[in-house]
């Protein structure tokens, strides 16, 4: 029979992934302090699970789903902290007027193609993604992050977050309006 | 009710406004969008050059979103310094 300590070498957790774990805990958080806070918190839950630790998977993948699941556990608690309040971004439509619903003067997005047709950086795009994330209420942030980010089932984000199976769509698209508009202000215009 | 109102309300009918379109759109990626909603969106995006831009946008959106979800192959941005290195370094050891 395999030994975990075969499989499992905590010394070398920090080495081999420890830049990884926090780069995606820092893209989905907004924030190095939580970043790290969830990384320790993973590494508790490591070493007290060790030895359930059976092979199927890699390392890396264990310790990535245990992260996974803090980032899950962190929003469900943020959510239960923050109202789905009233942000102050404000939808890129008409209110009112014939054209209701028509996307308002100068807010209809800009033509991307200068931008996109040189090499796209990926770094700077992610500089820029994560910038505006961090602009996001935290309600519609915790669910971007899980449904779109994390690709978690819509019942379980609801679950967590406390969407209904229809306001979730108008969660996400306001969130996906207000990056589109961030990213554009940001990336494209510079 | 005003010619102005009852115009609204023939075209609310017969077309999507920009705001329902782009909100089917971010929905389309996730669930199928029913028979109906699927027509009109086609319909709208026929018409509706700023639409059609706002997809394109949203799908590279979600396409670097992917990339930066891999694990496997990721594009590391941030980095733990070494003061966070030793922190986290101890308690590992400790335990």
């Amino acid at each position: 029979m395999t030994n975990n300590t075969d499989l499992i070498n905590p010394k070398l957790w920090i080495s081999n992934y420890g830049d990884l774990l926090y780069n995606y805990a820092y893209s989905r958080l907004s924030s190095s302090t939580i970043a790290e806070d969830l990384l320790q918190d993973t590494f508790v839950s490591a070493l007290k699970s060790m030895e359930n630790f059976r092979g199927d998977s890699t390392e890396k993948t264990w310790l990535f789903s245990i992260l996974k699941r803090k980032i899950i556990d962190y929003y469900r608690k943020s959510s239960t902290r923050n109202e789905i309040s009233e942000s102050k971004y404000k939808n890129p439509f008409k209110e009112d007027g014939f054209f209701e619903g028509h996307w308002d003067n100068n807010r209809g997005p800009s033509n991307w193609s200068n931008a996109a047709d040189g090499q796209i950086h990926q770094n700077e795009f992610q500089a820029i993604m994560e910038m505006c994330l961090a602009l996001l209420p935290e309600k519609h942030k915790a669910v971007f992050v899980l449904k779109v980010m994390e690709d978690i089932e819509t019942n379980k984000v609801c679950k967590e977050t406390g969407c209904t199976a229809s306001n979730i769509w108008v969660i996400l698209h306001r969130a996906r309006l207000q990056l589109r508009e961030c990213i554009e202000k940001n990336w494209i215009d510079e | 009710m005003s010619n102005n109102s009852v115009l609204k309300k023939i075209k609310n009918g017969m077309m999507l406004s920009c705001d329902t379109a782009t909100l089917l759109i971010s929905k389309r990626e996730f669930e199928k969008l029913s028979i109906i909603d699927g027509l009109r969106l086609k319909m709208h995006l026929t018409n509706c050059n700023l639409c059609r831009r706002f997809e394109e946008q949203s799908s590279e959106i979600s396409t670097h979103i992917k990339d930066f979800s891999n694990i496997e192959n990721p594009k590391t941005l941030h980095n733990l310094s070494e003061e966070q290195k030793n922190k986290l370094s101890k308690l590992i050891d400790n335990k």
